[in-house]
């Protein structure tokens, strides 16, 4: 029956004779390792084909969507960070591959006639590959991503005369959106993949009209007694062989990995260090150095000349060779030199990164948001997009909101010289009063402010606790202790704190009155109104926040992030000038 | 050739190297995609249990039918938010007991109205509902679906529950 089947469909497609000609199909010089480069390539294709479609079927394109489907591809979906991760790591491995199937074809001089069809189609389809790669990096909307657009776009807008446009059209509008990911969407898997496609064919029809090529040695033998082996079953098992090995390693890669990192959700208010791909690290090395009116010989200009000058090989190669019989030698050299060229800017780069302390922590604190958006996000994400994510969160919330509003002038306490007012880290705590009480004056605390009136402590350690305690008791803490606490209040008094600081909600107009201070009303009010009477008044000089500024939820949520800060130890050590 | 047995042990073996790499090649390309598409199958039902608060005690009249809306958390995917999930028609009973009864017709899915001060009806088909829920008249194949009520306090809690619509008998679907 199934024989039936076969002679049937066999008599009516020629299916047998085709697969019977390819694998007989002659390889000059036999079967090698080095030939199989070029099938891996092809099966990886297949593997982000395959791959590429299941994620498609989670994956939603929009700025509300992208970066939640990704999350639940990555988290809820069954193999789907596997999947994500052989998508994204075969993506670098395809390039990986093509470009050593590149350097085998060019060292193995298939770039002469009469395959010169067949190198130029080569290299179309690398360019392709590499828009393919790097269009899907941009997907998730994650941090690396969104910045990773935004210098994309920037350097489509700054190539001459076609630049604005182009950018324009690249991101479906005049600002980076929902559309810009559509179109990027539909760039990576309709336009870009139908072009591999066709470049792909046309590719592998002029390998199969030509034949295979020999390798170097034996491309001197004379072409009648050179040794053929049939592709079957020889140069199949290496090419089957290195296809599953490469499998296997991406595999294992994914897995050592956990999967590929999703950062947090692209957001214009938290900085990033991005960087492209490694395939685009030279050409982010040169911009180093063609910058403003001259970008354009960096992003488009050099890489557009390399590619020309490749593509036109086949085509000067005979009149050079004429000249030169060396020619085959030195354009290999000239090329792979090209290369590792390429290699030594794209390093320059990874070296400067690696050394660079401040993008190292720039993006330390990107990975702690990550941490906080993926705990969140477990719940789903609020339909309004990833962003609203935190406000599930006072803490994560009060953060951001205190970023935006108050670290202008609170600035981060571990910058050095410290140049901010009073530092809020660890803010209220023990360590953070009792600093305080020694030495207000410090830069840490009103040192870069007007207000001089107030005494450094000096009565000695033991005091000093009692009183920390008890104005630490103020705030409404559950781990106060209250005999401590209670010989600090007679202390506040003797001491000559309450002068000053008065214990009831008037105040003395000349210092903050001190009755549940942290406590949440007390916060509430203060940072509603610092120039009270009862708090800062003629001396005052922070921004009041009322409810249009600052409205309830997000003045609830900075008190809370605030008040957290009492549990969190010192990270700056106060130096007097 | 004078080993050509040899050569056909070794052409053989590297047949079967061929195609033990090629399936293995292809059974891990294919093995976590078929995994993401068959996760659908392997969710657990929604299972969104608990009661949702329908309207308060006072809000109800003897004998006379309130039509509400349940509001509940909706995660659809990867998105969470607030919404209707559906209505319900409350009655209270004589006897002070409360009944819960989707709006959702049992024929054909559209949502029962108030025909008359005694009767309810589905615009669609011109069913017809006693306020007890009994089908009286038009192509309704079984009564209105009756839904869990429990009252705490001064409020009236539901658990929202779908049917599968066109069949006589009241099956819960996921």
């Amino acid at each position: 029956m199934l024989r039936r089947v076969l002679t049937f469909v066999d008599e009516r497609s020629g299916l047998g004779a085709w697969l019977k000609e390819a694998a007989e199909s002659p390889l000059p010089g036999g079967a090698s390792w080095a030939r199989s480069f070029g099938a891996v390539t092809l099966a990886l294709i297949g593997l982000e084909a395959l791959t590429g479609i299941a994620l498609g079927a989670w994956y939603s394109p929009s700025v509300t969507d992208a970066w939640a489907s990704v999350h639940y591809i990555e988290y809820q979906v069954f193999m789907g960070s596997l999947v994500r991760g052989l998508h994204h790591f075969g993506g670098n491995a395809l390039i990986v591959m093509a470009l050593l199937h590149f350097i085998q074809a060019l060292v193995w001089g298939a770039y002469r006639a009469p395959r010169e069809l067949t190198w130029v189609t080569g290299l179309l389809v690398l360019q392709v590959l590499i828009v393919i790669s790097h269009t899907g990096y941009l997907l998730p909307n994650d941090l690396r991503a969104y910045w990773a657009t935004q210098v994309l776009l920037g350097i489509a807008g700054n190539q001459p005369v076609v630049g604005a446009p182009a950018q324009t059209v690249i991101q479906g509008g005049p600002a980076f959106g929902n559309a810009t990911l559509t179109h990027l969407y539909a760039l990576h898997v309709l336009l870009l993949p139908a072009a591999l496609a066709l470049l792909l064919g046309v590719h592998l029809k002029l390998r199969k009209r030509h034949g295979a090529e020999a390798p170097p040695g034996a491309a001197q033998t004379d072409s009648t007694t050179i040794k053929r082996t049939p592709y079957w079953p020889t140069q199949a098992a290496r090419d089957a062989a290195m296809t599953a090995a490469t499998f296997v390693g991406l595999f294992v890669y994914t897995s050592a990995n956990g999967g590929v990192e999703l950062g947090a959700p692209g957001d214009p208010a938290v900085e990033y260090v991005a960087r492209p791909e490694w395939y685009f690290l030279p050409i982010f090395q040169l911009r180093h150095w063609f910058t403003g009116s001259t970008e354009f010989i960096a992003t488009a200009g050099l890489p557009g000349v390399a590619v020309g000058a490749l593509c036109g090989l086949p085509f000067v190669y005979p009149r050079l060779q004429k000249k030169l019989p060396k020619a085959h030698a030195l354009i290999v050299a000239g090329v792979l030199g090209g290369l590792v060229g390429a290699i030594g800017l794209g390093g320059m780069t990874a070296w400067a990164d690696a050394n660079d302390q401040k993008a190292i922590e720039t993006n330390l604190k990107a990975e702690k948001i990550a941490h906080e958006a993926h705990r969140l996000a477990m719940i789903g994400v609020p339909v309004s997009g990833p962003l609203e994510l935190y406000k599930n969160d006072p803490l994560v919330w009060g953060a951001r909101v205190f970023l935006r509003e108050c670290a202008a002038c609170h600035s981060d306490c571990t910058e050095k010289p410290f140049k901010g007012v009073v530092c809020m880290n660890g803010y209220a705590g023990r360590a953070w009063l009792t600093t305080f009480l020694k030495d207000p004056h410090a830069p840490h605390y009103f040192g870069n402010t007007k207000i001089d009136e107030m005494d450094a402590f000096t009565g000695g350690d033991e005091k000093a606790k009692a009183i920390v305690e008890f104005v630490y008791s103020e705030g409404a803490r559950t781990d106060v202790n209250a005999e401590l606490a209670a010989k600090g209040r007679t202390l506040f008094d003797k001491e000559g704190c309450e002068s000053c600081h008065t214990l009831d909600d008037e105040g003395s107009g000349t210092a903050p009155a001190l009755k549940g201070y942290a406590s949440e009303k007390w916060l509430e009010a203060f940072i509603r109104t610092p120039d009270a009477a009862r708090f800062y008044g003629e001396l005052n000089e922070m921004d009041s926040f009322p409810h249009e500024k600052l409205d309830k939820s997000e003045l609830s949520a900075v008190i809370a992030y605030l008040r957290a800060q009492a549990a969190e130890p010192l990270n700056f050590a106060v130096t007097t000038p | 050739m004078p080993d050509a047995p040899a050569g056909t042990e070794r052409r053989g073996f590297l047949k079967l190297l061929a195609g033990a790499f090629a399936a293995l090649a292809a059974a891990l390309a294919t093995v976590p995609v078929l995994g993401t598409v068959v996760t659908p199958l392997m969710k657990p039902k929604a299972d969104d249990g608990g009661l949702l608060r329908a309207a308060g005690l006072g809000e109800l009249v003897e004998g006379v039918p309130k039509r509400v809306e349940l509001t509940s958390v909706l995660v659809d995917g990867w998105t969470r938010s607030v919404g209707i999930i559906g209505a319900v028609w409350l009655l209270k009973k004589p006897d002070g007991s409360i009944t819960a009864m989707s709006s959702v017709c049992p024929h054909s899915g559209c949502s029962i109205n108030q025909k008359s001060k005694s009767t309810y009806g589905c615009p669609c088909h011109d069913s017809t509902f006693e306020l007890d829920g009994k089908a009286s008249e038009g192509p309704s194949p079984r009564p209105m679906d009756t839904l869990e009520v429990q009252v705490k306090d001064k409020d009236v809690f539901v658990k929202y529950r779908r049917f599968k619509i066109g069949v006589p008998e009241k099956t819960e679907i996921g």
